[in-house]
């Protein structure tokens, strides 16, 4: 019950104070569990131009336990599962390391932040953060192909 | 009554209750505490039970009788002053309703008790209800002031269209133009009385001050009104039964993950203070701001 209240009052304050480049709201009416995020690609980043589809899905004990970030899009990046769930891994979505203090919005821009800058030392896809490190080219180039196959 | 009934004892009849209780069958399972408590009159869980049970019937009166019985068995039957405090709410009976809702929210918290969260709502929910009351009080009082000086306006109004008239009837003369006068008077009548409306309007404190809770005052955690703040080692506050719910999950302070415990938090008696003050004056909306 008092999840249900800071999260419609987490929505109202982001449609106030909305994250740049990243749009997002209830997935349906009711459920504000649920919530659907578009995350542009950055400019000067290879996902440029791209448009990436995500669910947020908050735990019934949220803010005590942390929400989760799904890829529906496919995305070619070392923080994000390169599977059917598309898992994105955030050092502050670990239950490990959440803060109940942390806010949607701060989540949401973290997300977008990973975008322009993949963070290599928190990776779950490792071959990906290697290639990133050692032949930033040859990722480039993939993540690139990916933006156009999947992403337009 | 068939022996198997009298032969059994009250724990069995409790038991008996439990599972009407569990089954949503309220009836039968007032009827079994009915049964145990006219055994054994000393057992509070009993009439905290049977209060419950009374609670989903909507007997309110009897919620309060039996939680009275089972606070005077044990002092520190929480749930007696909870369900009473309900109860009360229900009743629109807010002042007493405050004083069992206190009452058992520092007993929940001295017993760590997970009802803490929705105590402290009841909590809320009496001042929420005292406010709106004393409000409605207010507004009829101002409404019934204003009604007063609006009827003033409209009897001298019409005291002077009555002088005008017999004037006339004195000393009849065809130069005045009796119905445009007694059309002024009326009109000046009018624009006095909507004056007066704006008037107390304006005096209506609630309808210029932003409704708006402040920051500080809000758990950074629940987003909601903090009504019994506690201070963390690095200095900051929360709602003790929200930063209880957290402690139970996470021994850690919920902005550094730093160990945290229990006994590592302390009251902020001047931040509670103001709280209380704030709701005091806008408990009708803050609650569920």
């Amino acid at each position: 019950m008092s999840a249900v209240k800071r999260i419609t009052k987490e929505l109202a304050e982001f449609s106030n104070n909305p994250v740049p480049g990243v749009s997002a709201g209830l997935a349906s009416e009711g459920d504000v569990f649920k919530w659907n995020v578009i995350l542009t690609g950055p400019q000067g980043s290879p996902y440029s131009g791209g448009v990436f589809t995500l669910n947020l899905t908050l735990p019934t004990e949220y803010p005590f336990k942390p929400p989760t970030l799904n890829f529906t899009t496919k995305i070619y990046h070392p923080n994000v599962s390169n599977d059917d769930k598309g898992s994105m891994c955030l050092g502050i979505l670990r239950s490990e390391s959440w803060k109940p203090s942390c806010k949607i919005s701060q989540v949401l821009e973290m997300a977008a932040g990973l975008l322009k800058e993949p963070n290599v030392d928190d990776a779950v896809e490792t071959s990906i953060a290697d290639e990133f490190k050692n032949s930033p080219d040859s990722f480039e180039k993939t993540a690139r192909e990916w933006t156009r196959k999947y992403a337009k | 009554m068939p022996p198997s009934i009298i032969e059994m004892s009250a724990e069995e009849l409790k038991q008996a209750g439990n599972k009407f209780f569990q089954n949503g069958d309220w009836l039968s399972a007032d009827k079994k505490y009915s049964q145990a408590i006219a055994i054994d009159s000393t057992n509070y869980t009993l009439f905290t039970n049977r209060a419950l049970v009374r609670m989903k019937l909507l007997r309110y009166d009897d919620v309060i009788d039996d939680c009275t019985s089972a606070i005077n068995l044990n002092r520190d039957a929480m749930k007696g002053y909870y369900m009473a405090a309900q109860a009360l709410i229900q009743l629109s009976r807010p002042s007493e309703a405050l004083g069992y809702a206190h009452t058992a929210y520092q007993l929940a918290v001295a017993q760590n008790s997970k009802s803490a969260t929705d105590v402290a709502n009841v909590v809320l929910e009496a001042k929420k209800q005292r406010w709106r009351k004393q409000e409605r009080n207010r507004i009829d009082r101002d409404n019934s002031m204003l009604k007063q000086m609006k009827e003033l306006v409209k009897r001298d109004s019409e005291r002077k269209i009555l002088d005008l008239r017999e004037q006339q009837w004195d000393s009849p003369s065809g130069e005045r133009d009796l119905e445009s006068e007694i059309a002024v008077i009326r009109e000046d009548a009018r624009v006095q009385m909507d004056e007066l409306e704006n008037v107390f309007a304006r005096a209506d404190p609630q309808r210029y001050k932003p409704r708006e809770v402040p920051d500080y005052l809000m758990d950074s955690i629940s987003f909601s009104i903090m009504t019994d703040p506690v201070v963390t080692k690095n200095g900051h506050s929360y709602d003790r039964p929200v930063i209880m719910d957290h402690l139970r999950r996470s021994n850690t302070d919920p902005l550094t993950r730093e160990p945290l415990s229990v006994s590592d938090l302390r009251p902020n008696l001047a931040l509670k203070q103001v709280c209380a003050e704030f709701l005091e004056e806008n408990a009708g909306w803050a609650v569920d701001y």
